[in-house]
């Protein structure tokens, strides 16, 4: 049988393309504003989430996206005030979040270290029928979002202190994109995982732009990545029988590295090619 | 709604743009402007002079509404800042080294972020807005570089897409923090021109310069700073010119009395 024939990998698939989707079309916006790493701490912070909806009986989506964009208005709220001791507030939100998640799950009825994995690292076998319908509707939510909002949030990641000035709601647009990063990060965890989720927002965005020149066309060109890594690295998972998040992740570091390689290799033959630029001389002011 | 009642692009020139009335303000801890008053009126151009540290660029990160009023009053176009919403008659260049963040951007995206205070989050751009951003970019010299990446850029060009994005908004009032730090002549006098071009339509401008160069000829008041108080606020005088040159010409040179200004 081929994978596409399987039930759950159908699931599965619909899911990936979805989350392929979301997770670079935020991110874009998190590695302009140089946070590349907050999705990582807001993964960490989801599992508590989940870890809550094993304990109250309910689905651990849910309780996650609760937990986690309430974190990540947290997060942002502590970034914005710009203190010192900020980051140290951000390390225990972090690591208290996922210590407690973990703690939760092991003493929660039907938490064991297997389920405990299937959320921290992604498992394809774990999308069910239900989760299609709230994945596919947290997607498209992230979607609207990130896309209809697109010159509002470029503006704000681009330089706050001009967005401000431009009249823009900056610290409602700041706190809208840490919700979006939450809500990916839960619509994600199921195929990549909490821990992994953060490098499908990245590793995408970093790749595009070693070939592209315009923010539209990284956004995009990220987007178009994220779908074809997530899709190939699932099938990938497939056969090889490995979990799925760290498949999708190896595979779209493995492509950064080519794409990057190759860009590098091509600056240094023209740079071989060409006369060198010429040493200009110092203009003298009058 | 101001739009409506704006008569046209010329502003009546009496009517104040800027109105400062004994400001205190700072970041965190102490202060920074100890109760400064200024007054910009529409089509005037006003320097803001000083050392680093006198508080020249709290006073217009103050004015712009970036640093929070710890009492006194701000006044933009007649209406308290708390209350101002028209922020698209405001041009803000901010103090930067770079226009680039963590993703490439192209001079026509960060200037195009100018007109964004013109349109409502849901309408699209139409052809007007795109024509005020190509008019814009056209007028600070970069034509043909539409498409490149500011990282691309010189300094001096990656500050003149900050100027364009100020511009695009079609502003009655620009403020503009340190705009001739560390950049080539061609981009002082780019933005010299294009200065002109808008305070010819009624524009005020406040500015605030280490270096006037080209500057200098559309200067119409002087306001010196000196440690959070406005130590001179009058016609530029041949010594702040002397003293201007001199730190032109000499940047690192040693200076006897430096923040003095010729100021008693």
């Amino acid at each position: 049988m081929n994978f596409w024939q399987y039930a759950f990998m159908q699931r599965a698939l619909i899911a990936a393309v979805l989350v392929g989707l979301s997770a670079p079309a935020v991110g874009t916006y998190l590695v302009q504003r140089r946070l590349s790493l907050v999705g990582d701490g807001i993964g960490h912070i989801a599992l508590t989430g989940v870890a809550l909806g094993f304990l109250l009986g309910t689905a651990p989506v849910l309780t996650a996206v609760v937990v986690a964009v309430l974190g990540a208005i947290l997060v942002e709220t502590i970034m914005a005030r710009g203190k010192a001791s900020g980051d140290v507030a951000l390390a225990l939100l972090f690591y208290g979040g996922i210590a407690l998640g973990v703690l939760l799950i092991s003493l929660s009825p039907g938490g064991n270290s297997s389920t405990l994995l299937t959320y921290l690292f992604g498992s394809l076998v774990s999308v069910g029928p239900g989760d299609v319908a709230v994945i596919a509707l947290l997607a498209f939510v992230v979607l609207a979002v990130a896309f209809g909002l697109r010159r509002q949030l470029f503006a704000v990641c681009q330089d706050p202190e001009y967005a401000r000035v431009a009249g823009l709601p900056v610290s409602a647009l700041n706190i809208t994109l840490a919700a979006l990063t939450a809500v990916t990060v839960t619509l994600s965890m199921r195929v990549v995982g909490v821990l992994l989720i953060s490098a499908l927002m990245v590793v995408p965005v970093a790749t595009a732009q070693q070939v592209t020149r315009s923010f539209r066309a990284t956004l995009f060109g990220a987007v178009l990545l994220g779908v074809a890594l997530s899709v190939s690295g699932l099938i990938g998972s497939f056969y090889l029988d490995t979990p799925s998040g760290p498949t999708v992740v190896v595979l779209a570091v493995l492509v950064f590295v080519v794409v990057a390689g190759a860009v590098g290799l091509r600056h240094r033959w023209h740079l071989h090619r060409k006369p060198g630029p010429q040493p200009q001389p110092l203009t003298v002011r009058p | 709604m101001t739009d409506v009642e704006r008569a046209g692009p010329t502003q009546p020139t009496a009517k104040s743009a800027v109105t400062v009335r004994a400001v205190v303000s700072g970041y965190d801890g102490d202060p920074v402007l100890h109760g400064v008053d200024l007054d910009v009126a529409g089509g005037q151009v006003v320097a803001l002079l000083g050392t680093n540290g006198s508080g020249k660029s709290t006073l217009v990160k103050t004015v712009a509404g970036l640093i929070p009023l710890r009492s006194g009053e701000v006044e933009l176009f007649g209406t308290p800042l708390a209350q101002f919403r028209d922020w698209a008659r405001v041009g803000y260049v901010p103090q930067r080294t770079t226009a680039a963040a963590g993703v490439p951007a192209t001079v026509r995206e960060i200037v195009s972020a100018g007109r964004l205070p013109r349109i409502p989050w849901w309408r699209p751009s139409n052809g007007h807005d795109r024509t005020a951003v190509q008019d814009a970019i056209d007028q600070v010299a970069l034509s043909g570089k539409e498409r490149r990446p500011v990282a691309e850029l010189s300094g001096g060009q990656q500050q003149r897409v900050l100027f364009a994005r100020a511009l695009a908004t079609e502003p009655d009032l620009l403020i503009l923090d340190e705009p001739t730090a560390g950049v080539d002549l061609v981009t002082q006098q780019v933005l010299a021109a294009s200065l002109a071009q808008r305070v010819a339509h009624g524009a005020a401008v406040l500015v605030v310069a280490h270096e006037l160069g080209p500057l200098l000829a559309l200067i119409d008041r002087a306001v010196v700073m000196r440690e959070g108080h406005v130590a001179y606020d009058g016609p530029l005088t041949d010594d702040m010119v002397g003293r201007l040159e001199e730190d032109h010409v000499h940047p690192h040179g040693p200076h006897t009395n430096r923040d003095s200004w010729g100021l008693r």
